[in-house]
């Protein structure tokens, strides 16, 4: 896996707080701090874009503005999942009406 | 009701399957349409079946019609990069057999867009709406089901089809 140096500085009581934890768990104190950001950043990620997703979906936010904001990879894959989900939805009840019960 | 000979066919993938497994509406859609899988489908749902979670009880209301559904080989003559075996053959078979691909996994239907037509199993939801065969109110309550609230993408699919399906 690619890495790249992320270097913050903490403050004192929290250090002293990681040192308690990596020994009572014994674990390895950037180990156990990386492991612990990624969950967080995951689950922020899933909860921002799950109401960037809401407001496209809903037509209340351009492809544009989410390019901007987000980058066009994330951008582009909306656009497709909203296209293919409207395009199934109609396609379907265009599909239905030929098997309608009489 | 149509005879057999005469219903449309589609093929679908695991993760279609599972989505209207989940929602137990299998019945319905060999009501009016052929399922053609391929092996590799059927050991996939029975590989899931063996686990009591979501995907495993899904599993067990799909296979529970194993005997409908239509098995069908299929010989990869075009390989599309990045997509998993079974993909492949799903991929080939519909191009094979000029049949629309119906596929709840996002990055496989990307990868084979403007190749062969696909759709969201939601397809079948709308449709058995259309067809007077759901109602509109179970046919948004089975939707709701289907949401997987911590999934963006899934997200956009619930949203959009949901429009859909209020406008009826």
């Amino acid at each position: 896996m690619e890495t790249e140096q992320f270097n913050i500085r903490m403050p004192k009581d929290l250090v002293q707080d990681l040192d308690i934890i990596s020994k009572l768990l014994k674990v390895n104190k950037s180990e156990w701090v990386k492991t612990k950001l990624a969950e967080e950043v995951h689950e922020e990620k899933n909860k921002l874009l799950m109401e960037l997703s809401t407001l496209y979906a809903n037509g209340m936010i351009s492809k544009e503005k989410i390019e901007k904001m987000v980058g066009k990879d994330i951008a582009d894959e909306m656009e497709f999942i909203k296209k293919k989900a409207i395009e199934s939805a109609k396609k379907g009840i265009e599909i239905g009406r030929k098997f309608r019960k009489k | 009701m149509e005879e057999n000979s005469e219903k449309s066919e589609y093929i679908f993938d695991t993760s279609a399957l599972i989505s209207l497994g989940t929602v137990k509406v299998i019945d319905n859609v060999l009501k009016l349409t052929k399922i053609v899988i391929t092996l590799s489908i059927i050991k996939e749902l029975e590989e899931f079946a063996k686990h009591d979670d979501n995907y495993g009880k899904a599993s067990k209301e799909v296979l529970k019609y194993k005997d409908k559904l239509i098995v069908k080989k299929a010989e990869i003559k075009e390989s599309i990069e990045y997509i998993q075996t079974t993909d492949n053959e799903l991929y080939n078979l519909s191009k094979t057999l000029s049949c629309t691909l119906i596929t709840d996994d996002i990055k496989f239907s990307r990868h084979v867009d403007g190749k062969i037509e696909t759709q969201f199993s939601t397809f079948f939801l709308t449709l058995l709406v259309s067809s007077k065969h759901l109602s509109k109110e179970k046919a948004l309550e089975l939707l709701e089901k289907l949401r997987d609230i911590r999934n963006w993408r899934d997200n956009i699919i619930y949203l959009t089809t949901k429009d859909e399906l209020e406008k009826l």
